[in-house]
């Protein structure tokens, strides 16, 4: 799954079968390389929705159980959301100095969240694992 | 690895967290001419117009030195711009424009750039300067190798006179010139 996909799909309540709100992106971890929530927008309930309470994420809808899945950004997700934490747009950047061009999109597992590979302008950076994202870039440490 | 470079084409490099963080960017490569090893990089603010910053960066909290950036472990590692001076003698800035003096008294050139090894450590290990008629045609940059140990101030930089002969056009003749320099036993070498 791509986050370029994934934005404006609408997220269902499997319970009531009432559409929440739509996804408006997704929070990293860039320390740990997985999308921690997705950020949710329309929903009276609040703007986050935590990976763990997704319960499917199909070709037409992102499933949660209930519509109270949406709420406001807690722990992590809240001081990751502090960050400059926005992926696309950003520079990416080796841990040793190298700059590989502008990140365009992100792919993550659909299943655990884990950040599988960066897309720049130049291509797809599947080979690094994840350091940081901050106000000057996306640090990655790229695979010997 | 290790590689070379030219102190200028650092300057205005940005200063990078590995949290992705711009802290500044490099405005000068502060070294011990006694021993020709960085100590560190003065900083500048973000920005063409940004101004010098308090904080200067020690050689140990750098990360590595890339082509578009110094990376940075973290915001600790820096420490204040005055305690970095004073453990250095000289900074690079002040030695350019110097005169290359050889120890026979002859002027080669001013100083314009120097060169760095930048690997695990980072040191000089030549300069770039713009000839005089002692190397002719007068007014070409030349890279100078340096041989081990030389004597610098803010005014000079005096070079064993066999030098003069090594200069080379480019950092890939640079490479060869320095090891053939290097490979000159210490006792033959006159020392200023």
């Amino acid at each position: 799954m791509r986050l370029t996909e994934i934005d404006g799909r609408r997220v269902m309540a499997a319970g009531t079968a009432v559409t929440v709100g739509r996804v408006a992106g997704v929070v990293i971890d860039p320390r740990q390389g997985i999308v921690v929530a997705l950020r949710v927008k329309g929903a009276p309930s609040g703007d986050t929705l935590r990976w763990a309470d997704v319960s499917g994420i199909g070709a037409d809808a992102v499933m949660v159980a209930s519509p109270d899945a949406v709420g406001e950004a807690v722990d992590r997700t809240a001081e990751i959301l502090g960050t400059k934490h926005e992926f696309v747009g950003k520079r990416l950047l080796t841990d040793t100095g190298s700059d590989l061009g502008l990140v365009i999109d992100v792919a993550f597992d659909e299943q655990d969240g884990a950040v599988t590979a960066l897309h720049t302008e130049d291509g797809r950076i599947g080979d690094a694992d994840l350091i940081g994202c901050g106000s000057y870039g996306v640090v990655v440490r790229r695979h010997a | 690895m290790s590689a070379l470079m030219q102190a200028t084409a650092l300057v205005g490099r940005p200063v990078v967290t590995l949290a992705g963080d711009e802290i500044g960017q490099v405005k000068d490569v502060v070294y011990t001419v006694a021993d020709g090893r960085v100590t560190g990089f003065t900083l500048a603010g973000r920005g063409l117009l940004a101004g010098p910053l308090r904080r200067a960066l020690p050689w140990a909290g750098v990360h590595a030195v890339g082509p578009d950036a110094v990376m940075i472990r973290d915001e600790d590692v820096f420490t204040d711009r005055d305690e970095l001076a004073e453990r250095t003698e000289l900074r690079d800035h002040n030695l350019i424009g110097g005169t290359v003096l050889t120890e026979g008294g002859t002027a080669l050139g001013t100083v314009d750039d120097v060169v760095l090894d930048i690997g695990a450590s980072a040191d000089v290990v030549g300069y770039r300067l713009v000839t005089s008629e002692a190397i002719p045609p007068a007014g070409r940059s030349v890279l100078l190798p340096l041989p081990g140990k030389v004597a610098a101030s803010g005014e000079a930089l005096v070079v064993p006179e066999s030098v003069a002969g090594l200069v080379v056009d480019d950092l890939a003749e640079f490479t060869a010139a320095v090891r053939s320099v290097r490979s000159v036993p210490e006792g033959e070498r006159s020392c200023a």
